[in-house]
């Protein structure tokens, strides 16, 4: 419990994070004022939801793999994890840690950012939080705090991990979607249509976007193409399958950062 | 005896490392481990450690290896306050708040215990790291380097610390590049020199085998003998 307190006040206490947790509620709170100035009260999909959901795939998993890679890496280069190695506490405690850490910072982050929101959309009016976009964020915060642990591993710099986790935010949020674009130009329909499916799957991103537009019946935004995969997710099973994935998501990162940290000695 | 080597090595791609190195360590001594630069002190120290495993040969424990260790390069959470940092690592070790505060009284930090690390000068956290290596109860204290950044002031105190942990029946080891320092402060002296071990043994027994009456003589005496 003291190791992650101690790694969350850390957290807290470093000037990148408070410079994120301004930005990301200047942004958010600015997305809110400009919309309802431009186009107040709409229903569905609206442009607020989707100006909300870009913001929060494309902002948060850069924050959280950045800030959370560093954390780690940062521990690394000191060699701070080095002298925490010969004091009793296993890898697994250690990544346990980080990752909790790395949680609880961006929940407050969240919570800050929301807190204004709804407090102007008081004002404003018709802001609203609906309760698909909490779990969404929630469960991106869960799955790319994973995420930043492993590429805080597998660097061995501060500088490394940035890079690296540069390079994963742009595969998942830039290069799969224009690759699948590219692909989309030469292969037929429905093998597109596969391995969009397929995709959907392995990249986060794409993953919590689906999701979100599955739970809150607005899926059919994908076009009828997708509509058994949509009828199975809506399903009672597909329920099921898409909460394993979320939390295979978070598990699986964990699992490879605690295989790779317990192999590191030498270069730790 | 606590601790023995047999023919322990541990190289790294670039040739450096320990290579070959055979002696034991008595307890309730101090022992000083001197070489230069690349003599495989350091890599020693993480075998001791446990940080790294040996790629040959053994190390064979007569005690439980609960070894207390004070690194020489380590930087601790700069927005941490030494308080914390000390909290944090005697939580690992279930170490009292009592002993906490003699710690870091010991070091001369208590006063300045509520300050942030990043506020610290360099001898201030290298008396950090020696508070932390005085937690909890481990039969054997290793410091690598220990003197870094130290004053004189604080260089006496430090070989007054290690005396009392002597005393205690602690068995110390410290890497130093200063000879006249080790030999002040240490019964026993392991020599490295390029991975393997110039010599060995009870500080008296080794000036008398190698005809020397101190260890920079002596030192310089066999790497002259080993360039031939």
């Amino acid at each position: 419990m003291m190791f992650i307190k101690l790694e969350w006040k850390q957290m807290l206490r470093s000037r990148w994070m408070q410079m994120v947790g301004v930005l990301f509620t200047f942004v958010f709170t600015a997305i809110v004022v400009i919309q309802q100035m431009a186009l107040p009260e709409t229903e569905g999909f609206s442009r607020q939801t989707a100006s909300f959901l870009n913001l929060l795939l494309f902002l948060l998993p850069l924050f959280i793999l950045t800030i959370g890679s560093m954390s780690v890496a940062s521990d690394i280069e000191s060699r701070w994890l080095s002298l925490l190695k010969t004091y009793p506490l296993t890898m697994r405690h250690y990544i346990l840690g980080k990752f909790i850490a790395t949680v609880f910072a961006f929940f407050l982050i969240v919570i800050a950012a929301f807190s204004v929101v709804l407090l102007l959309g008081g004002f404003l009016g018709g802001v609203t939080l609906p309760p698909v976009f909490i779990f969404i964020t929630v469960a991106s915060i869960f799955i790319f705090s994973a995420l930043s642990v492993v590429v805080g591993v597998i660097a061995k710099t501060r500088l490394y991990a940035l890079a690296v986790a540069l390079i994963i935010w742009s595969l998942l949020l830039l290069l799969i979607s224009y690759a699948l674009m590219a692909i989309g130009t030469v292969v037929a329909g429905h093998v597109l249509q596969k391995i969009t499916v397929v995709v959907i799957h392995l990249n986060p991103v794409e993953w919590l976007r689906f999701g979100y537009l599955l739970f809150a019946e607005q899926a059919s935004v994908l076009g009828p193409s997708y509509f058994d995969l949509i009828a199975f997710y809506n399903s009672t099973l597909g329920n099921i399958v898409y909460f394993a994935v979320t939390i295979a998501w978070v598990i699986v990162p964990l699992a490879l950062a605690r295989l790779l940290i317990t192999r590191k000695g030498k270069e730790a | 005896m606590i601790v023995e080597a047999k023919h322990l090595a541990n190289a790294y791609k670039n040739g450096r490392g320990l290579h070959d190195a055979s002696f034991s360590l008595r307890e309730g001594t101090i022992m000083a481990l001197a070489g230069g630069n690349g003599a495989g002190k350091s890599t020693l120290i993480r075998l001791l450690t446990g940080q790294d495993k040996p790629t040959a040969g053994e190390l064979i424990w007569h005690t439980s290896q609960d070894v207390r260790y004070m690194p020489d390069d380590v930087d601790f959470p700069v927005t941490l306050t030494a308080e914390e940092i000390i909290a944090l690592l005697a939580s690992l070790k279930k170490v009292s708040k009592a002993e906490q505060k003699q710690v870091l009284e010991r070091v001369g930090l208590w006063e300045v215990r509520k300050q942030r690390v990043q506020q610290y000068s360099k001898g201030m956290r290298q008396r950090l790291n020696l508070a932390q290596s005085l937690l909890g109860e481990g039969k054997l204290l290793i410091l690598d380097e220990p003197t870094n950044g130290l004053d004189p002031y604080w260089i006496a105190q430090l070989k007054k610390m290690v005396d009392e942990e002597r005393d205690k029946g602690c068995t110390v080891l410290f890497s130093t590049h200063l000879l006249p320092f080790a030999e002040s402060l240490a019964d026993d002296v392991l020599i490295l020199h390029e991975g393997h071990v110039l010599a060995t043994g009870e500080l008296k027994e080794v000036f008398a085998k190698h005809q020397a009456h101190d260890l920079e003589t002596l030192w310089l005496a066999e790497i002259e003998r080993e360039r031939g």
